[in-house]
């Protein structure tokens, strides 16, 4: 029975057909005194929110293997009465049950007989055991291939499923789960770090069953002559003499996005099999956008996994990545959503971009402005360990932020911004296959307790490329992306792995390419261009599959930087220049969103029902000033309601956002 | 030093982030010539902020060769790392039993320790304190056992003449920190006059009663504290300690 679904681009669509935009916040139920539960929620709806968010920690209702205390003598455990009071306070409830919740806890929300398993916890590359080296206490990183951290989750899962079966929407307020919690190897991201526990090497070997189908396949590919899968060990490190020992390698990088999706397959269907089902099902990966994330393949339908987000806590002088985020995550999710975003920081250990209030007044609106349609602010409540909130622990309101969520909200509400388009009639891809390449290649992975720069790994020995990846695919993506901000174009980002329904529609496409590129990539980009798109690649047009065996949807190329494909057409840019980039992009008809803007400023278009908005915002400490082509009343962020004067000022660090007059 | 169950609350986020500001000002951050060998043959070598560098196809690792590399190529450090003996290394740092033993920051020196104790195969040269952010664990423990008492108040003020810049209150019971605030923790009245000998001594005098513990207080001009923060903390310890 579907009780609440996703409406692609919007929100969540109820039992009752209503689209609500999904704008929550998060306040940590047991780690405030339940008297206060009331009125905590009472100033969460005060602020505008219509949704509030809280993990369910495992570890805090465990009180001894399988018995659990939910409130029956600790009222700050009484899960059920928080439920009851968030549906009484008229808001919808998130909950994110883990098993794995971080949430600032010491054993990251695990009960402590788990993370000391050795059965469980996960073993790295090097041998050694993984254990996550944090103060005030160092534990173990679990596997998810342990059959064991499974059993015992079922028994938290046992214990929490009546409780939330019965008060899933319409019945109740809980309109969303979230499946376990940044899973994503517990920040360790390189190739060759996690995981290598024996359980771990089983499910390899299982994926290079099913993705090369049979043994001669596999010796095929990798040029071995293994006569059983079990016989095969993966890569510590990056052992290749040439192009052929690559499929190897990239195999261990392929299994381990696979194993977060199939850990997530196996905790979303433990769910399901207790009856909480009907309700989308979601997960946060904490911030990167390359492998082992792999966004674009865990929405597919074969996870489960309805909407996939990306967390971010940053300052706001990290502007690019912000944007840059904002917009993979519209270009690629069917709901661009940040399951996390810093309202405040935590404050064990303290984090070089803590965020403070000037940062949370340009970076929220800076994401809207680049697409997101969803977010969670992580916390409206402060607690233990963190700061920075609209709420302090006690309900005192710290009036500065609160004002600032209840304004932004009062936005988003009023002009129904959930509804609005993003102009994006150019979709940049970064590519997904040099970025996995890129990872694979490492000789030795830096390590949390022993930093190595990232640099130092790249092997040397990896000139069957015409360029060198590590200096070559930032470059290109680091330019591309500032040309396109600096140049207000209409755009939005995905990856190489993007399906095909996710290309369709745009004017022109950008990726940057290399020699390898998926042969399933390079058929969806063809298709493409064949039904009348523009596609750009460069600096080479591909020529090798996921393999490394010659291949290419693009012969065209091979003599000529530019050709037509069916109705459409393919230009290769060999080399960064931005005039000759300029001429290909307004030869597509991807013109600024406005013209004659000075290129400090980042200015977006937002169309709806034959409505313009215009988000322009100043990423610098000067203010800036410029006049506007087109007759403005601004909306938000200088002086409401107030038709434009010709001269646009922008105070620094400044979002505001603008109606267009017809 | 920190108890896993330590309280932090009224916490004031921009006091944190002047900590966090002045921290990474703080850092060593010395520029490291990084040279990673598989048993003598060189894989790779990088200059950190300058990028690649050459040391040759091969080397034999001693402290001799670190001493002569760091001169060589003008660098504060060298790290002459053996694949094979970084991996030995994770391996016993990362003991689980250990983990379970110990708190973070013990297991924190203990992984330093043995980086620096691992022979030619894994070789920093020179040692140094401190191989990440904010952990200065043995200068700090030792100012908390010279200077402090296994359970007591410790307040650190630093102020401009109109304002707290930062601050922290830390409540130590039995040797480990299990309360932590900024001065938010205090009433607004008592925080008047940043720079004034009255307040610094009220304040001390509110903690002690607040706790039930005897209070220790460090009250300085945020010139004084950067300096000391740029100077990465000599001297700090040194300052006058108030005692309630």
């Amino acid at each position: 029975m579907t009780r609440v679904s996703v409406k692609e681009k919007r929100g969540l669509s109820l039992a009752n057909g209503q689209v609500e935009p999904w704008i929550s916040g998060t306040f940590h139920y047991w780690r405030s005194d339940p008297q206060l539960w009331p009125d905590i929620l009472s100033n969460i709806k005060a602020m505008g929110f219509e949704m509030v968010e809280t993990y369910i920690p495992w570890g805090i209702h465990e009180i001894e293997r399988g018995k659990f205390e939910f409130g029956e003598k600790e009222p700050r455990k009484n899960l059920e009465k928080f439920i009851q009071l968030v549906g009484q306070a008229g808001l919808k409830l998130i909950v994110r049950p883990g098993p794995h919740i971080n949430a600032e806890l010491t054993y990251f929300g695990y009960p402590p007989r788990i993370v000391y398993d050795p059965e469980i916890v996960a073993q790295e590359g090097s041998g050694a055991v993984s254990v996550h080296d944090a103060a005030p206490k160092a534990f173990g990183n679990l596997g998810y291939a342990s059959r064991k951290l499974y059993e015992e989750t079922a028994l938290w899962f046992d214990a929490l499923a009546p409780i939330l079966k019965r008060n899933l929407h319409p019945d109740g307020p809980i309109v969303a789960l979230q499946v376990d919690n940044e899973t994503g190897y517990y920040f360790r991201t390189g190739a060759y770090l996690l995981d290598y526990n024996p359980e771990s090497l089983r499910w390899y070997r299982t994926y290079l069953e099913k993705r090369h189908g049979t043994l001669k396949a596999l010796n095929d590919c990798y040029g071995t002559s293994y006569k059983s899968f079990s016989e095969i060990a993966p890569p510590h490190f990056f052992a290749g003499e040439s192009l052929k020992d690559l499929p190897y390698h990239l195999d261990w990088s392929r299994y381990k996005e696979w194993q977060i999706n199939e850990c997530l397959r196996i905790i979303g269907n433990m769910w399901k099999e207790r009856g909480v089902d009907g309700i989308p099902f979601f997960q946060n990966l904490y911030g990167p956008m390359d492998s082992p994330y792999n966004t674009n393949d865990l929405e597919q339908d074969a996870y489960g996994i309805d909407v996939v987000g990306l967390d971010d806590y940053q300052r706001k002088e990290i502007f690019r990545g912000t944007s840059r985020k904002a917009s993979y995550l519209s270009g690629t999710s069917k709901l661009p959503f940040i399951p996390e975003f810093g309202s405040g920081c935590w404050s064990l250990p303290l984090w070089e971009n803590t965020m403070v209030l000037e940062d949370q007044h340009f970076t929220t609106p800076l994401l809207f402005m680049f697409g997101l349609k969803a977010v969670n602010y992580y916390m409206l409540v402060e607690r233990d360990r963190w700061m920075g909130s609209p709420l302090t622990a006690h309900n005192k309101i710290r009036h500065s932020y609160f004002d600032f969520y209840r304004h932004w909200n009062s936005f988003l509400k009023k002009y129904k911004f959930h509804e609005w388009d993003l102009q994006s009639d150019l979709l940049v891809l970064a590519n997904y296959d040099a970025e996995r390449i890129l990872k694979a290649l490492k000789v030795v992975e830096g390590h949390p307790i022993h930093f190595l720069p990232d640099e130092l790994g790249f092997a040397e020995a990896h000139s069957f490329f015409k360029y060198r990846l590590d200096e070559e695919l930032p470059r290109w993506n680091t330019n591309q992306w500032a040309y396109a901000l600096k140049n207000h174009l209409p755009v939005h980002c995905s990856d190489t792995v993007a399906p095909y329904e996710k290309l369709k529609g745009h004017k022109a496409i950008w990726a940057v390419s290399f020699e390898v590129m998926a042969k399933a990539a390079q058929q969806n980009l063809r298709r493409y261009a064949e039904e009348g798109g523009t596609l750009f690649f460069g600096p080479l047009a591909p020529s090798l599959d996921e393999d490394m065996r010659p291949f290419t949807c693009f012969a065209e190329l091979e003599n000529s930087n530019e050709a037509k494909i069916g109705k459409g057409k393919v230009i290769l840019l060999p080399e960064w220049g931005e005039a000759a980039v300029e001429k290909a992009l307004s030869g597509a008809g991807i013109h600024p969103v406005m013209e004659g803007l000075p290129s400090e400023i980042l200015c977006t278009r937002f169309t709806h029902e034959g409505k313009e908005l215009y988000f322009f915002a100043n990423p610098g400490g000067q203010a800036l000033s410029f006049k506007p082509r087109r007759k403005l009343t601004p909306l938000y962020g200088i002086g409401e309601g107030k038709v434009a004067h010709e001269q646009l000022n922008l105070q620094p660090w400044s979002v505001t956002v603008w109606e267009a007059h017809p | 030093m920190i108890h896993p169950d330590a309280v932090f609350e009224h916490v004031d986020i921009n006091q944190a982030r002047r900590f966090v500001d002045l921290s990474a000002i703080a850092q060593p951050d010395p520029q490291v010539l990084y040279v990673l060998h598989d048993k003598g043959k060189v894989l790779r070598a990088w200059v950190s902020k300058k990028g690649k560098t050459s040391v040759g196809a091969s080397i034999k690792p001693s402290v001799e060769l670190a001493e002569e590399l760091r001169k060589k190529h003008q660098v504060e450090e060298v790290q002459l790392i053996d694949r094979g003996s970084y991996h030995e290394y994770l391996k016993k740092a990362l003991d689980l039993k250990e983990a379970q033993k110990l708190t973070g920051y013990e297991f924190k020196e203990r992984s330093k320790k043995l980086k620096t104790s691992q022979g030619d195969g894994f070789l920093i040269h020179p040692p140094r304190e401190n191989y990440e952010y904010y952990h200065y664990v043995d200068r700090t423990r030792q100012f908390v056992a010279k200077r402090l008492k296994p359970d007591c108040v410790f307040l650190l003020g630093v102020h401009t003449p109109k304002e707290w810049w930062t601050s922290v209150v830390l409540v130590f019971t039995g040797g480990q920190v299990t309360y932590l605030s900024t001065f938010e923790y205090f009433p607004v009245e008592k925080l008047a006059g940043p720079d004034s000998g009255k307040t610094h001594e009220e304040l001390l005098k509110t903690a002690a009663q607040a706790f039930n513990k005897p209070a220790f207080g460090m009250f300085l001009p945020q010139e004084a504290f950067e300096k000391f923060g740029k100077n990465q903390w000599r001297g700090l310890g040194e300052t006058l300690l108030l005692h309630s």
